[in-house]
Protein backbone atom coordinates (compact mmCIF):
# COMPACT_ATOMS: atom_id res chain seq x y z
CA UNK A 1 0.00 0.00 0.00
CA UNK A 2 2.86 2.51 1.11
CA UNK A 3 4.25 1.58 -2.48
CA UNK A 4 1.22 4.23 -4.19
CA UNK A 5 2.31 7.69 -3.18
CA UNK A 6 0.93 7.36 0.30
CA UNK A 7 4.32 7.98 1.91
CA UNK A 8 4.50 11.42 -0.32
CA UNK A 9 4.29 13.21 2.57
CA UNK A 10 7.69 11.56 4.17
CA UNK A 11 9.25 11.98 0.67
CA UNK A 12 8.68 15.71 0.69
CA UNK A 13 10.18 15.62 4.40
CA UNK A 14 13.54 13.71 2.58
CA UNK A 15 13.35 15.88 0.26
CA UNK A 16 13.28 19.31 2.63
CA UNK A 17 16.10 18.24 4.52
CA UNK A 18 18.44 17.91 1.79
CA UNK A 19 16.89 21.28 0.45
CA UNK A 20 18.30 22.96 4.08
CA UNK A 21 21.92 20.97 4.21
CA UNK A 22 22.53 21.82 0.20
CA UNK A 23 21.31 25.57 1.13
CA UNK A 24 23.66 25.58 4.35
CA UNK A 25 26.01 24.66 2.57
CA UNK A 26 25.91 26.92 -0.05
CA UNK A 27 25.98 29.44 2.53
CA UNK A 28 29.50 28.47 4.03
CA UNK A 29 31.02 28.06 0.56
CA UNK A 30 30.27 31.42 -1.16
CA UNK A 31 31.70 34.33 -0.77
CA UNK A 32 31.32 36.12 -4.18
CA UNK A 33 29.09 39.20 -2.74
CA UNK A 34 27.24 38.87 -6.15
CA UNK A 35 26.34 35.05 -5.77
CA UNK A 36 25.23 36.01 -1.92
CA UNK A 37 22.77 38.49 -3.35
CA UNK A 38 20.90 36.62 -6.21
CA UNK A 39 20.65 33.39 -4.07
CA UNK A 40 19.26 35.16 -1.05
CA UNK A 41 16.85 36.79 -3.46
CA UNK A 42 16.08 33.73 -5.26
CA UNK A 43 15.19 31.96 -1.83
CA UNK A 44 13.15 35.19 -0.94
CA UNK A 45 11.33 35.09 -4.24
CA UNK A 46 10.98 30.94 -3.51
CA UNK A 47 8.81 31.80 -0.18
CA UNK A 48 5.88 33.79 -2.58
CA UNK A 49 6.62 31.14 -5.19
CA UNK A 50 5.78 28.14 -2.93
CA UNK A 51 2.72 29.38 -1.92
CA UNK A 52 1.67 30.69 -5.41
CA UNK A 53 2.15 26.72 -6.34
CA UNK A 54 -0.16 26.11 -3.52
CA UNK A 55 -3.11 28.34 -5.11
CA UNK A 56 -2.17 28.20 -9.23
CA UNK A 57 -0.85 25.14 -9.29
CA UNK A 58 -2.85 23.14 -6.69
CA UNK A 59 -6.29 24.82 -6.49
CA UNK A 60 -5.84 25.92 -10.23
CA UNK A 61 -6.41 29.76 -9.14
CA UNK A 62 -4.61 32.29 -11.08
CA UNK A 63 -3.50 34.94 -9.15
CA UNK A 64 -1.39 38.29 -11.25
CA UNK A 65 -1.84 40.36 -7.79
CA UNK A 66 0.29 38.26 -5.38
CA UNK A 67 3.13 41.47 -5.00
CA UNK A 68 0.58 43.23 -3.52
CA UNK A 69 0.61 41.25 -0.66
CA UNK A 70 5.07 40.71 -0.41
CA UNK A 71 4.37 44.41 -0.48
CA UNK A 72 2.11 44.68 2.53
CA UNK A 73 4.19 42.27 4.04
CA UNK A 74 7.70 44.62 3.33
CA UNK A 75 5.53 47.64 4.66
CA UNK A 76 4.48 45.65 7.81
CA UNK A 77 8.14 44.76 8.68
CA UNK A 78 8.81 48.45 8.36
CA UNK A 79 6.45 49.39 10.64
CA UNK A 80 6.64 47.24 13.73
CA UNK A 81 10.30 47.95 13.08
CA UNK A 82 10.84 51.37 12.78
CA UNK A 83 7.35 52.83 14.65
CA UNK A 84 6.74 50.49 16.97
CA UNK A 85 9.67 48.53 17.79
CA UNK A 86 9.16 45.69 17.97
CA UNK A 87 12.13 42.47 17.39
CA UNK A 88 12.55 40.87 14.20
CA UNK A 89 10.53 37.65 15.15
CA UNK A 90 7.27 39.89 15.77
CA UNK A 91 8.08 41.85 13.20
CA UNK A 92 8.06 39.21 10.35
CA UNK A 93 5.19 37.16 12.26
CA UNK A 94 2.95 40.30 11.70
CA UNK A 95 4.27 40.14 8.31
CA UNK A 96 2.53 36.57 8.23
CA UNK A 97 -0.55 36.86 9.91
CA UNK A 98 -1.77 40.20 8.28
CA UNK A 99 -1.48 39.34 4.77
CA UNK A 100 -2.98 36.28 5.73
CA UNK A 101 -5.92 38.25 6.95
CA UNK A 102 -6.20 40.31 4.14
CA UNK A 103 -5.81 37.05 1.90
CA UNK A 104 -8.58 35.31 3.57
CA UNK A 105 -11.20 38.60 3.28
CA UNK A 106 -10.14 39.43 0.13
CA UNK A 107 -9.97 35.79 -1.54
CA UNK A 108 -14.71 35.54 -0.85
CA UNK A 109 -15.74 37.97 -3.17
CA UNK A 110 -11.79 38.08 -5.56
CA UNK A 111 -12.17 34.04 -6.23
CA UNK A 112 -16.20 34.22 -7.16
CA UNK A 113 -14.29 35.21 -10.48
CA UNK A 114 -12.39 32.63 -12.70
CA UNK A 115 -10.22 32.63 -15.55
CA UNK A 116 -9.49 35.33 -16.89
CA UNK A 117 -11.45 37.34 -15.26
CA UNK A 118 -9.68 35.94 -12.01
CA UNK A 119 -6.56 37.18 -13.98
CA UNK A 120 -7.49 40.42 -14.60
CA UNK A 121 -8.63 41.09 -10.72
CA UNK A 122 -6.51 40.17 -8.76
CA UNK A 123 -3.89 41.96 -11.87
CA UNK A 124 -6.29 45.43 -10.59
CA UNK A 125 -5.68 44.58 -6.97
CA UNK A 126 -2.37 44.49 -7.68
CA UNK A 127 -2.47 47.74 -9.60
CA UNK A 128 -4.66 49.15 -6.74
CA UNK A 129 -1.78 48.18 -4.14
CA UNK A 130 0.73 50.10 -5.90
CA UNK A 131 -0.92 53.44 -6.49
CA UNK A 132 -1.97 53.22 -2.19
CA UNK A 133 1.46 52.43 -1.50
CA UNK A 134 3.10 55.32 -3.42
CA UNK A 135 0.05 57.58 -2.37
CA UNK A 136 0.30 57.09 1.60
CA UNK A 137 3.00 58.80 2.62
CA UNK A 138 2.47 58.04 6.23
CA UNK A 139 3.21 54.71 6.45
CA UNK A 140 5.25 53.98 2.84
CA UNK A 141 7.04 56.99 2.52
CA UNK A 142 5.41 57.15 -0.83
CA UNK A 143 7.90 56.27 -3.73
CA UNK A 144 10.21 58.78 -2.23
CA UNK A 145 12.51 58.26 0.16
CA UNK A 146 10.23 55.13 0.10
CA UNK A 147 11.23 53.07 3.56
CA UNK A 148 14.55 54.04 4.32
CA UNK A 149 17.51 52.71 6.67
CA UNK A 150 16.38 49.48 8.17
CA UNK A 151 18.10 48.50 10.64
CA UNK A 152 21.17 46.00 10.05
CA UNK A 153 20.31 42.61 10.41
CA UNK A 154 24.23 41.67 11.97
CA UNK A 155 24.09 39.46 15.00
CA UNK A 156 26.78 38.17 17.20
CA UNK A 157 29.69 38.96 14.64
CA UNK A 158 27.56 37.30 11.40
CA UNK A 159 27.42 40.02 8.91
CA UNK A 160 23.89 41.44 7.39
CA UNK A 161 23.99 39.21 4.56
CA UNK A 162 24.85 36.23 6.58
CA UNK A 163 22.09 37.17 8.92
CA UNK A 164 20.00 37.03 5.99
CA UNK A 165 20.77 34.33 4.38
CA UNK A 166 20.33 32.10 7.23
CA UNK A 167 16.54 33.45 7.66
CA UNK A 168 16.17 33.00 4.02
CA UNK A 169 16.82 29.77 4.79
CA UNK A 170 14.58 29.24 7.38
CA UNK A 171 11.56 30.68 5.97
CA UNK A 172 12.19 29.06 2.74
CA UNK A 173 12.09 25.51 4.70
CA UNK A 174 9.35 26.88 6.82
CA UNK A 175 7.38 27.56 3.48
CA UNK A 176 7.90 24.15 2.28
CA UNK A 177 7.03 22.46 5.22
CA UNK A 178 3.90 24.25 5.41
CA UNK A 179 3.46 23.94 1.72
CA UNK A 180 3.97 19.79 1.68
CA UNK A 181 1.83 19.08 4.75
CA UNK A 182 -1.36 20.30 2.34
CA UNK A 183 -0.25 19.05 -0.55
CA UNK A 184 -0.04 16.04 0.89
CA UNK A 185 -2.83 15.91 3.40
CA UNK A 186 -6.22 15.61 2.46
CA UNK A 187 -6.81 19.06 1.96
CA UNK A 188 -4.38 19.19 -1.09
CA UNK A 189 -6.31 16.24 -2.57
CA UNK A 190 -9.31 18.25 -2.47
CA UNK A 191 -7.67 21.18 -3.64
CA UNK A 192 -6.77 18.64 -7.25
CA UNK A 193 -9.77 17.61 -6.99
CA UNK A 194 -11.10 21.25 -7.34
CA UNK A 195 -8.53 21.95 -9.89
CA UNK A 196 -10.06 19.31 -12.25
CA UNK A 197 -13.83 20.58 -11.30
CA UNK A 198 -15.46 22.46 -8.74
CA UNK A 199 -18.72 20.58 -9.36
CA UNK A 200 -16.57 17.06 -8.01
CA UNK A 201 -15.08 19.05 -5.44
CA UNK A 202 -18.44 19.96 -3.76
CA UNK A 203 -19.73 16.42 -4.26
CA UNK A 204 -17.38 14.59 -2.39
CA UNK A 205 -18.20 17.12 0.44
CA UNK A 206 -15.74 19.72 0.47
CA UNK A 207 -16.86 23.28 0.58
CA UNK A 208 -15.19 24.94 -1.86
CA UNK A 209 -15.55 28.38 -1.25
CA UNK A 210 -14.19 28.29 2.41
CA UNK A 211 -10.79 25.94 0.37
CA UNK A 212 -10.38 28.54 -1.84
CA UNK A 213 -10.56 31.23 0.57
CA UNK A 214 -8.19 29.21 3.21
CA UNK A 215 -5.52 28.53 0.58
CA UNK A 216 -5.41 32.15 -0.95
CA UNK A 217 -4.66 32.81 2.91
CA UNK A 218 -1.97 30.56 3.18
CA UNK A 219 -0.39 31.93 -0.22
CA UNK A 220 -1.26 35.46 1.15
CA UNK A 221 0.25 34.48 3.90
CA UNK A 222 3.46 33.73 2.48
CA UNK A 223 3.67 35.99 0.26
CA UNK A 224 3.81 38.44 3.05
CA UNK A 225 6.93 36.61 4.84
CA UNK A 226 8.68 36.44 1.71
CA UNK A 227 8.03 40.47 1.34
CA UNK A 228 9.21 41.23 5.02
CA UNK A 229 12.50 39.07 4.12
CA UNK A 230 12.79 41.77 1.36
CA UNK A 231 12.41 44.31 3.57
CA UNK A 232 15.16 43.18 5.96
CA UNK A 233 17.42 42.60 3.23
CA UNK A 234 17.23 45.34 1.32
CA UNK A 235 16.57 48.10 4.33
CA UNK A 236 15.76 50.66 1.55
CA UNK A 237 12.67 50.31 -0.95
CA UNK A 238 9.71 51.96 -2.20
CA UNK A 239 6.32 50.79 -3.82
CA UNK A 240 7.91 50.37 -7.07
CA UNK A 241 9.35 47.06 -5.95
CA UNK A 242 5.59 45.67 -5.53
CA UNK A 243 4.26 46.51 -9.02
CA UNK A 244 2.41 44.26 -11.45
CA UNK A 245 6.21 43.38 -12.71
CA UNK A 246 6.77 41.58 -9.74
CA UNK A 247 3.58 39.70 -9.62
CA UNK A 248 4.02 38.81 -12.96
CA UNK A 249 7.55 37.47 -11.62
CA UNK A 250 6.28 35.45 -9.04
CA UNK A 251 3.57 33.64 -11.77
CA UNK A 252 6.69 33.01 -13.83
CA UNK A 253 8.23 31.62 -11.11
CA UNK A 254 6.39 29.54 -10.60
CA UNK A 255 4.83 28.17 -14.32
CA UNK A 256 8.87 28.03 -15.08
CA UNK A 257 9.65 25.97 -11.93
CA UNK A 258 6.18 23.34 -12.08
CA UNK A 259 2.61 23.66 -11.58
CA UNK A 260 2.56 20.25 -9.96
CA UNK A 261 5.30 20.14 -7.24
CA UNK A 262 6.55 22.68 -4.25
CA UNK A 263 9.76 22.10 -4.74
CA UNK A 264 9.14 23.61 -8.72
CA UNK A 265 8.83 27.20 -7.16
CA UNK A 266 12.44 27.14 -5.73
CA UNK A 267 13.95 26.10 -9.14
CA UNK A 268 11.70 28.78 -10.68
CA UNK A 269 12.62 31.35 -8.65
CA UNK A 270 16.63 30.86 -9.29
CA UNK A 271 15.89 31.00 -12.86
CA UNK A 272 13.85 33.92 -13.03
CA UNK A 273 16.25 36.00 -10.90
CA UNK A 274 19.74 34.07 -12.48
CA UNK A 275 18.21 34.84 -16.55
CA UNK A 276 18.16 38.49 -16.54
CA UNK A 277 22.09 38.71 -14.84
CA UNK A 278 23.29 35.84 -17.24
CA UNK A 279 21.57 37.99 -20.56
CA UNK A 280 23.51 40.95 -18.85
CA UNK A 281 26.21 40.29 -22.19
CA UNK A 282 23.48 40.57 -24.67
CA UNK A 283 23.17 44.09 -23.62
CA UNK A 284 20.31 45.99 -26.07
CA UNK A 285 18.81 42.72 -26.91
CA UNK A 286 18.36 41.48 -23.34
CA UNK A 287 14.87 41.69 -23.06
CA UNK A 288 14.33 39.79 -26.62
CA UNK A 289 16.16 36.91 -25.57
CA UNK A 290 14.57 36.88 -22.27
CA UNK A 291 11.37 36.42 -23.82
CA UNK A 292 12.22 34.31 -26.69
CA UNK A 293 13.71 31.84 -23.74
CA UNK A 294 10.53 31.97 -21.96
CA UNK A 295 8.55 30.75 -25.22
CA UNK A 296 10.64 28.38 -25.31
CA UNK A 297 10.24 26.65 -22.39
CA UNK A 298 6.83 27.52 -22.47
CA UNK A 299 7.21 25.46 -25.56
CA UNK A 300 9.42 22.41 -24.57
CA UNK A 301 8.64 22.36 -21.01
CA UNK A 302 5.21 23.17 -20.34
CA UNK A 303 5.00 21.50 -17.25
CA UNK A 304 7.89 23.79 -15.87
CA UNK A 305 11.39 23.79 -16.40
CA UNK A 306 12.44 22.04 -12.91
CA UNK A 307 9.68 19.23 -13.57
CA UNK A 308 10.95 18.26 -17.31
CA UNK A 309 14.88 18.55 -16.30
CA UNK A 310 13.90 15.81 -13.25
CA UNK A 311 11.82 13.94 -15.59
CA UNK A 312 15.23 14.00 -18.17
CA UNK A 313 17.20 12.41 -15.06
CA UNK A 314 15.29 10.19 -13.80
CA UNK A 315 14.61 8.79 -17.31
CA UNK A 316 18.25 8.46 -17.62
CA UNK A 317 18.74 7.16 -14.34
CA UNK A 318 16.38 4.45 -14.87
CA UNK A 319 17.56 3.30 -18.59
CA UNK A 320 20.57 3.38 -17.88
CA UNK B 1 -44.63 2.52 1.96
CA UNK B 2 -43.56 -0.59 3.97
CA UNK B 3 -40.05 -0.45 3.20
CA UNK B 4 -37.87 2.51 5.28
CA UNK B 5 -37.71 5.25 2.86
CA UNK B 6 -34.15 6.85 2.81
CA UNK B 7 -35.29 9.33 -0.26
CA UNK B 8 -37.98 10.90 -0.17
CA UNK B 9 -39.03 13.35 -3.42
CA UNK B 10 -42.00 15.24 -3.57
CA UNK B 11 -42.96 17.74 -5.90
CA UNK B 12 -39.83 18.82 -6.67
CA UNK B 13 -39.97 21.40 -10.02
CA UNK B 14 -37.05 22.81 -11.39
CA UNK B 15 -37.17 25.42 -14.68
CA UNK B 16 -34.28 26.85 -16.63
CA UNK B 17 -36.51 30.24 -18.07
CA UNK B 18 -39.51 28.91 -19.67
CA UNK B 19 -38.13 25.17 -19.92
CA UNK B 20 -39.73 23.01 -17.45
CA UNK B 21 -36.58 20.30 -16.82
CA UNK B 22 -38.09 18.23 -13.79
CA UNK B 23 -41.84 19.15 -13.35
CA UNK B 24 -43.37 18.13 -10.02
CA UNK B 25 -41.77 15.10 -9.57
CA UNK B 26 -42.47 12.46 -6.98
CA UNK B 27 -40.79 9.29 -5.56
CA UNK B 28 -39.31 7.35 -2.71
CA UNK B 29 -36.33 5.17 -2.98
CA UNK B 30 -35.64 2.52 -0.34
CA UNK B 31 -32.18 1.10 0.90
CA UNK B 32 -31.15 -2.32 -0.44
CA UNK B 33 -32.55 -1.84 -3.66
CA UNK B 34 -31.64 -0.33 -6.74
CA UNK B 35 -34.20 2.07 -8.09
CA UNK B 36 -33.59 2.89 -12.30
CA UNK B 37 -34.44 6.56 -13.76
CA UNK B 38 -35.31 6.06 -17.35
CA UNK B 39 -36.32 8.58 -20.29
CA UNK B 40 -35.62 9.82 -23.23
CA UNK B 41 -32.80 11.93 -23.70
CA UNK B 42 -33.74 15.43 -21.87
CA UNK B 43 -35.88 14.24 -19.84
CA UNK B 44 -34.56 15.84 -16.86
CA UNK B 45 -32.71 12.98 -15.44
CA UNK B 46 -28.90 14.70 -15.35
CA UNK B 47 -31.65 17.74 -14.09
CA UNK B 48 -32.70 15.71 -11.29
CA UNK B 49 -29.13 14.30 -9.94
CA UNK B 50 -28.16 17.60 -9.82
CA UNK B 51 -31.21 18.76 -7.69
CA UNK B 52 -30.45 16.19 -5.57
CA UNK B 53 -26.88 16.55 -4.97
CA UNK B 54 -28.06 20.32 -4.42
CA UNK B 55 -25.59 21.66 -7.28
CA UNK B 56 -28.40 22.95 -8.55
CA UNK B 57 -31.74 24.25 -6.14
CA UNK B 58 -34.81 22.98 -6.66
CA UNK B 59 -37.71 25.63 -7.60
CA UNK B 60 -40.53 23.96 -5.75
CA UNK B 61 -41.05 20.65 -3.76
CA UNK B 62 -38.64 18.90 -0.72
CA UNK B 63 -36.26 15.99 -0.86
CA UNK B 64 -35.72 14.29 2.27
CA UNK B 65 -32.67 12.01 3.35
CA UNK B 66 -34.21 9.01 6.08
CA UNK B 67 -36.36 11.89 6.65
CA UNK B 68 -34.24 15.04 6.98
CA UNK B 69 -35.08 17.89 5.00
CA UNK B 70 -32.04 18.96 2.43
CA UNK B 71 -33.47 22.42 1.44
CA UNK B 72 -31.18 25.02 1.44
CA UNK B 73 -28.45 22.52 2.00
CA UNK B 74 -25.24 23.21 -0.07
CA UNK B 75 -24.62 19.91 -2.48
CA UNK B 76 -20.85 19.64 -0.05
CA UNK B 77 -23.06 19.25 2.93
CA UNK B 78 -25.59 16.55 1.79
CA UNK B 79 -22.13 14.91 0.52
CA UNK B 80 -21.22 14.83 3.85
CA UNK B 81 -24.81 13.71 4.98
CA UNK B 82 -24.09 10.24 2.72
CA UNK B 83 -25.34 11.48 -0.99
CA UNK B 84 -22.20 10.02 -3.42
CA UNK B 85 -22.56 10.38 -7.29
CA UNK B 86 -21.02 9.53 -10.82
CA UNK B 87 -20.78 11.33 -13.64
CA UNK B 88 -22.06 11.00 -17.44
CA UNK B 89 -18.25 11.28 -18.59
CA UNK B 90 -16.05 10.12 -15.83
CA UNK B 91 -14.01 13.22 -13.93
CA UNK B 92 -11.21 12.10 -12.96
CA UNK B 93 -8.30 14.52 -11.12
CA UNK B 94 -5.71 15.59 -13.91
CA UNK B 95 -2.42 15.05 -12.36
CA UNK B 96 -3.86 12.76 -9.67
CA UNK B 97 -3.08 8.96 -9.28
CA UNK B 98 -5.77 6.18 -9.23
CA UNK B 99 -5.73 5.42 -5.47
CA UNK B 100 -5.25 9.24 -4.99
CA UNK B 101 -8.21 10.14 -6.60
CA UNK B 102 -10.40 7.20 -4.62
CA UNK B 103 -8.45 8.85 -1.47
CA UNK B 104 -10.03 11.96 -2.36
CA UNK B 105 -13.48 10.64 -2.73
CA UNK B 106 -13.13 9.58 1.60
CA UNK B 107 -12.67 13.08 2.46
CA UNK B 108 -15.26 13.92 4.88
CA UNK B 109 -13.59 10.45 6.47
CA UNK B 110 -10.49 12.73 7.15
CA UNK B 111 -9.36 13.63 10.63
CA UNK B 112 -6.93 16.35 9.64
CA UNK B 113 -8.11 20.03 8.04
CA UNK B 114 -5.78 22.69 6.68
CA UNK B 115 -4.82 24.06 10.41
CA UNK B 116 -4.00 20.16 11.74
CA UNK B 117 -2.04 19.73 8.38
CA UNK B 118 0.19 22.12 9.18
CA UNK B 119 0.99 22.12 13.34
CA UNK B 120 0.31 18.41 13.18
CA UNK B 121 1.97 16.51 10.03
CA UNK B 122 2.56 13.38 11.65
CA UNK B 123 -1.07 13.31 11.78
CA UNK B 124 -1.54 13.67 8.13
CA UNK B 125 0.82 10.76 7.50
CA UNK B 126 -1.29 8.39 9.98
CA UNK B 127 -4.49 10.09 8.31
CA UNK B 128 -3.13 9.33 4.49
CA UNK B 129 -2.40 5.75 6.27
CA UNK B 130 -6.18 5.10 6.93
CA UNK B 131 -7.81 6.67 3.83
CA UNK B 132 -4.84 4.86 1.61
CA UNK B 133 -6.32 1.69 3.24
CA UNK B 134 -10.20 2.86 2.50
CA UNK B 135 -9.52 3.77 -0.86
CA UNK B 136 -7.75 0.83 -1.99
CA UNK B 137 -10.73 -1.38 -0.45
CA UNK B 138 -12.92 0.45 -2.90
CA UNK B 139 -11.01 -0.34 -6.05
CA UNK B 140 -10.08 -4.32 -5.40
CA UNK B 141 -14.12 -4.07 -4.57
CA UNK B 142 -14.79 -2.57 -8.26
CA UNK B 143 -12.52 -4.73 -9.77
CA UNK B 144 -9.77 -2.41 -10.58
CA UNK B 145 -6.27 -4.16 -9.72
CA UNK B 146 -3.29 -2.89 -7.46
CA UNK B 147 -1.46 -2.68 -10.62
CA UNK B 148 -2.91 0.80 -11.60
CA UNK B 149 -3.42 2.47 -8.87
CA UNK B 150 -0.18 4.46 -8.78
CA UNK B 151 -0.85 5.52 -12.87
CA UNK B 152 -2.47 8.90 -13.22
CA UNK B 153 -6.21 8.46 -13.33
CA UNK B 154 -6.73 10.51 -16.70
CA UNK B 155 -4.57 8.11 -18.69
CA UNK B 156 -6.54 4.92 -17.72
CA UNK B 157 -8.87 3.35 -19.85
CA UNK B 158 -12.37 4.28 -20.06
CA UNK B 159 -13.42 1.23 -18.62
CA UNK B 160 -11.72 1.55 -15.69
CA UNK B 161 -12.42 5.47 -15.08
CA UNK B 162 -15.42 4.52 -14.71
CA UNK B 163 -14.57 1.93 -12.25
CA UNK B 164 -12.11 4.25 -10.28
CA UNK B 165 -15.22 6.74 -10.52
CA UNK B 166 -17.65 4.77 -8.58
CA UNK B 167 -15.13 3.38 -6.15
CA UNK B 168 -14.56 6.77 -5.16
CA UNK B 169 -17.84 7.55 -4.76
CA UNK B 170 -17.46 4.08 -2.43
CA UNK B 171 -14.94 6.06 -0.60
CA UNK B 172 -17.45 8.69 0.46
CA UNK B 173 -19.84 5.20 2.13
CA UNK B 174 -22.73 6.80 1.02
CA UNK B 175 -26.20 6.02 1.91
CA UNK B 176 -27.49 7.51 -1.22
CA UNK B 177 -25.69 6.66 -4.59
CA UNK B 178 -26.36 8.33 -7.60
CA UNK B 179 -24.91 7.01 -11.18
CA UNK B 180 -25.32 8.98 -14.23
CA UNK B 181 -25.19 6.71 -17.04
CA UNK B 182 -22.57 4.38 -15.57
CA UNK B 183 -22.62 1.74 -18.65
CA UNK B 184 -22.23 3.86 -21.43
CA UNK B 185 -19.01 3.19 -23.23
CA UNK B 186 -19.09 -0.23 -21.88
CA UNK B 187 -19.14 -3.56 -24.15
CA UNK B 188 -21.60 -6.51 -22.66
CA UNK B 189 -19.21 -8.31 -20.35
CA UNK B 190 -18.14 -4.99 -18.62
CA UNK B 191 -21.90 -4.01 -18.28
CA UNK B 192 -22.65 -7.23 -17.29
CA UNK B 193 -20.18 -6.96 -13.72
CA UNK B 194 -21.30 -3.47 -13.87
CA UNK B 195 -24.71 -4.93 -12.65
CA UNK B 196 -23.54 -7.36 -10.63
CA UNK B 197 -21.34 -4.83 -8.55
CA UNK B 198 -24.37 -2.33 -8.35
CA UNK B 199 -26.58 -5.39 -6.75
CA UNK B 200 -24.20 -5.44 -4.47
CA UNK B 201 -23.51 -2.13 -2.99
CA UNK B 202 -27.22 -1.81 -2.86
CA UNK B 203 -27.05 -5.24 -1.04
CA UNK B 204 -24.62 -3.23 1.71
CA UNK B 205 -27.70 -1.48 2.72
CA UNK B 206 -27.25 1.69 0.47
CA UNK B 207 -30.41 3.26 -1.67
CA UNK B 208 -29.05 3.02 -5.55
CA UNK B 209 -30.46 5.73 -8.38
CA UNK B 210 -29.52 3.96 -11.86
CA UNK B 211 -29.81 6.28 -14.56
CA UNK B 212 -29.15 4.22 -17.65
CA UNK B 213 -29.85 3.73 -21.17
CA UNK B 214 -28.81 0.16 -21.07
CA UNK B 215 -32.54 -1.67 -21.12
CA UNK B 216 -31.47 -4.90 -20.56
CA UNK B 217 -29.26 -3.72 -17.12
CA UNK B 218 -32.19 -1.32 -15.95
CA UNK B 219 -34.95 -4.54 -15.90
CA UNK B 220 -32.32 -7.27 -14.83
CA UNK B 221 -31.18 -5.12 -11.59
CA UNK B 222 -33.97 -2.68 -10.78
CA UNK B 223 -36.88 -3.05 -8.06
CA UNK B 224 -38.02 -0.26 -8.89
CA UNK B 225 -38.09 2.23 -12.05
CA UNK B 226 -39.63 6.01 -12.46
CA UNK B 227 -40.03 6.93 -15.94
CA UNK B 228 -39.58 10.76 -16.84
CA UNK B 229 -40.47 12.31 -20.15
CA UNK B 230 -40.00 16.18 -20.64
CA UNK B 231 -39.07 16.88 -16.92
CA UNK B 232 -42.89 15.02 -15.90
CA UNK B 233 -42.97 11.79 -14.55
CA UNK B 234 -44.43 9.30 -16.73
CA UNK B 235 -44.68 6.19 -15.23
CA UNK B 236 -43.70 4.25 -12.32
CA UNK B 237 -43.43 0.35 -10.96
CA UNK B 238 -41.64 -2.57 -10.96
CA UNK B 239 -39.65 -3.73 -14.29
CA UNK B 240 -42.37 -5.68 -15.88
CA UNK B 241 -45.34 -3.22 -15.18
CA UNK B 242 -42.70 -0.38 -17.12
CA UNK B 243 -42.46 -2.76 -19.88
CA UNK B 244 -45.78 -2.99 -20.35
CA UNK B 245 -46.43 0.23 -20.02
CA UNK B 246 -48.64 1.63 -23.16
CA UNK B 247 -47.35 5.49 -22.07
CA UNK B 248 -43.79 4.37 -21.95
CA UNK B 249 -43.49 2.30 -25.18
CA UNK B 250 -44.99 5.86 -26.65
CA UNK B 251 -42.24 7.91 -25.68
CA UNK B 252 -39.39 5.74 -26.19
CA UNK B 253 -40.80 5.14 -29.70
CA UNK B 254 -42.64 7.91 -30.41
CA UNK B 255 -46.37 7.40 -30.88
CA UNK B 256 -47.21 4.47 -32.41
CA UNK B 257 -51.39 4.76 -33.74
CA UNK B 258 -52.95 0.99 -32.57
CA UNK B 259 -52.77 -0.60 -35.90
CA UNK B 260 -55.05 -3.74 -35.93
Amino acid sequence: MTLHKTSRLRRDWQILALVAALLALVEFCVSSQFHRSVIILSMIHSVAAVGLTLLVGYAGQVSLGHGAFVGIGAYTVAFCLQRLGLPVVFALAAAVVLPGILGFLIARPILRLSGHNLALGTLALGAVFYVVAAQVRDVTGGLDPGIVDLPSMAFAGLAHERVVFWLSIFALCLAAAIAASIVDGRFGRGLMILRSSELVAECIGMNTARAKSMIFAVSASLAGLSGGLLALYLRSFNASAFGVGLSIELLMMVIVGSLSTIWGAMFGSFAIIVLPNLLEGFDQAKQVVYGVAMILIMLFAPNGLGETLFRVFTFRRKSA
Amino acid sequence: MTLQATLEIAGVSKSFGGVHAVADVSFFMARGEVTALIGPNGAGKTTLINLLTGVLPADRGTIRLEGRDLAGTPAYMRARAGIARTYQTPQMAQGMSVLMNVMAGAYRFGKHGLLGSLLRPWLVMADNEELAERAGTCLARVGVSEEWWGRPAADLPYGHQRRVEIARALAQDPKLLLLDEPAAGLNRSEADELASLLVSIAADGRAVLLVEHDMGMVMSISSHIVVLNFGRKLAEGAPETIKADKDVIAAYLGIVEEVA
